[in-house]
């Protein structure tokens, strides 16, 4: 199935990559006309997150970060574009999470490929324009918070998972990887997958599919496994301002280094709702998502874990507004000798605050944050953080 | 992009500086703009993020010109009904480009697209934010305060425009042709102003006589 799909979308490229050739030389844009650059710098700025509540899967904690981000887009004809977006974190060497062809075989019909490093087709918030859409400083749980499943480190014990509950953001099990890491996010919003993706209709209906080499969770440029992703979104606009999707995703997620020793690999399986509401000064935006990682080193079956987040942004004056958002991410309950328990910690989260634009391209927010869960380094934190954010 | 000419004269005029000429009748200023600068559309942000193209978009006439007196006739500031005026949003572009209106003038600001759009301003004369409303809506400004304000939708940053807000009616935006006609004018000698794509681009005197029309041409480079 797989091999189907990349033999069409070689033979797709190509035959577009020959219209192309000949649509760049009779195209009389000048380089400017097909050039164009964007980006931010963005300054976190909070007291110290014990709990680690906002720790991202490289040891970055958001609320305390300076990113650099820049995208670049060069059209070389009507139908074909390359497309880069560049990012780095506390002056991390430069990454680029986005490098991709874009294709457009026929211009008469609403059909695009992408191929490479490509933005996920699943949900909503990763693919947000730029951190400028992000009315807060905090990124939902669903995309952020990681669990205390690994990819490349597994046990064959129920109850070394249940010992490290609220310890995602650092744990390591007998088989496979030995040097700790973050676990898994049920969606990683700052990866982005290898693969190739094709996006068919525009309004009122549009459906996009992509092929890739890791999973939501996992993005990858290379592959630990021998399985690959299909991921699908749906998304309709009923009404002026209603914008609704329905997303799902499957692939393998269990690294060779585990499944070798678990004699099979095991998948992630995701469905996802998102919907936006915007009039006037309001935007109201709502996400949830129902995750399945196999776990073939345990006994017990899979893991599931279920997440949802409401936000909302109301403009106060010009250049003034206000946002908030309420954000749940719970897991499975598992039967132990002691009772039902999670396999890990849930978690809520409160986060209200709003922004000030002092000019177009500098936009100030505050913001206050809540965290509780019953288990981990710490189980409550209230965290004020201040943004900058210059775009350009 | 706040012009030092163009504030110094919008303030002359506030002040009521006044033409040596006679009230009795009236003359022209006519001629023609010749836009030689490269004025290529701002192709915006990337769409890194975006799962397919974004939609068409239009091109947005950079290099219209406004054209107006640097100092105002005596009377130009009495009250004078003014009529309202558009500022499109048309295929991800607004038009005009560059819109000038009187002190006072309601604009309005139609949603001729199938998408949203948020037109705001933070410019100093005239803060607003006119939210997100759908295709067929209109939403209006009345500008009371002299001045440069630059317009840009809060979604699609690639839209910007510009309205410039006049203190007198002494003024007029080239046609496709680069022509302009200020009718209307006392005679006496006036500093004309060509104003392009945001910045004050030449300033030239002529003479206007009682029942004709002076010419005056311009070559922005």
């Amino acid at each position: 199935m797989s091999h189907l799909v990349n033999i069409f979308a070689v033979a797709a490229i190509s035959s577009t990559l020959s219209a192309a050739s000949v649509a760049a030389q009779e195209d009389k844009r000048s380089f400017s006309e097909r050039f164009s650059y964007g980006g931010e710098v963005v300054g976190n700025f909070s007291p110290v997150d014990e709990g680690y509540f906002n720790e991202l899967e490289y040891e970055r904690n958001l609320l305390r970060l300076l990113r650099f981000n820049l995208a670049l887009e060069f059209e070389a004809s009507d139908r074909i574009a390359f497309l880069t977006e560049i990012r780095s974190d506390n002056f991390d060497a430069p990454e680029p999470y986005a490098l991709y062809i874009r294709l457009r075989p026929w211009l008469e019909r609403a059909f695009t490929i992408q191929a490479g490093r490509i933005p996920p087709v699943f949900g909503r918030f990763a693919r947000q324009r730029y951190e400028i859409d992000n009315p807060l400083i905090g990124t939902p749980l669903l995309y952020q918070y990681p669990n205390t499943l690994r990819p490349d480190s597994a046990t064959t014990e129920l109850s070394e998972i249940l010992q490290r509950r609220g310890f995602g953001v650092k744990v390591v099990y007998p088989i496979g990887d030995q040097s700790p890491h973050a676990g898994l996010p049920v969606m990683n919003s700052l990866r982005w997958d290898t693969g190739v993706q094709v996006r068919i209709g525009d309004d009122p209906v549009e459906l996009s599919v992509a092929l890739t080499q890791g999973t939501i969770s996992n993005p990858r440029v290379r592959d630990d496994n021998s399985g690959k992703q299909v991921a699908a979104r749906a998304g309709f606009r009923p009404a002026f301002g209603w914008v609704v999707g329905v997303s799902g995703a499957r692939g393998d997620y269990v690294a060779d280094e585990v499944g070798e020793v678990a004699g099979g690999s095991g998948a992630q399986t995701v469905f996802g709702v998102d919907l936006e509401f915007a009039r006037n000064h309001l935007i109201v935006r709502a996400e949830s998502m129902w995750s399945r990682w196999d776990t073939p080193t345990l006994g017990t079956g899979a893991l599931t874990a279920a997440g949802a987040f409401v936000e909302a942004r109301y403009k106060l004056s010009p250049g003034l507004y206000v946002a908030g958002r309420v954000d749940r991410l719970s897991f499975e309950g598992v039967a132990t000798p002691g009772g039902s328990t999670t396999w890990d910690s849930s978690i809520w989260r409160f986060e209200l605050g709003g922004g000030y634009y002092i000019n177009r391209h500098l936009l100030a927010k505050v913001a206050f944050q809540y965290n509780e869960r019953d288990a981990g380094p710490l189980t409550r934190r209230s965290l004020p953080a201040v943004q900058l954010l210059f775009w350009f | 992009m706040v012009q030092p000419v163009l504030w110094a004269s919008l303030l002359a005029m506030v002040l009521g500086a006044k033409p040596d000429a006679p009230q009795a009748s009236l003359g022209a200023i006519v001629g023609q703009v010749d836009v030689r600068l490269e004025t290529g559309a701002s192709r915006g942000r990337p769409s890194v993020r975006e799962l397919g193209n974004p939609a068409a978009r239009g091109r947005p006439d950079r290099s219209q010109s406004i054209v107006y007196l640097e100092t105002a006739p005596q009377g130009a500031f009495e009250a004078r009904p003014v009529a309202p005026a558009v500022l499109d949003q048309r295929m991800e572009t607004f038009v005009p480009y560059a819109l000038p209106v009187t002190a006072g003038t309601s604009v309005q600001f139609p949603n001729s697209d199938p998408i949203f759009h948020n037109v705001f301003s933070l410019s100093k004369p005239k803060r607003f934010d006119l939210g997100r409303y759908p295709q067929g809506r209109s939403k209006t400004v009345v500008f009371d305060s002299p001045g440069i304000v630059r317009v840009f939708c809060e979604i699609h940053s690639h839209m910007s425009a510009f309205i410039l807000v006049f203190s007198h009616g002494y003024y007029d935006s080239t046609n496709a042709a680069g022509r302009y006609e200020i009718h209307a004018v006392p005679p006496g000698v006036y500093d004309v102003t060509v104003w392009t794509d945001g910045e004050v681009r030449a300033t030239k005197s002529v003479a206007v006589t009682a029942g004709e029309a002076a010419t005056l041409d311009f070559v922005v480079e």
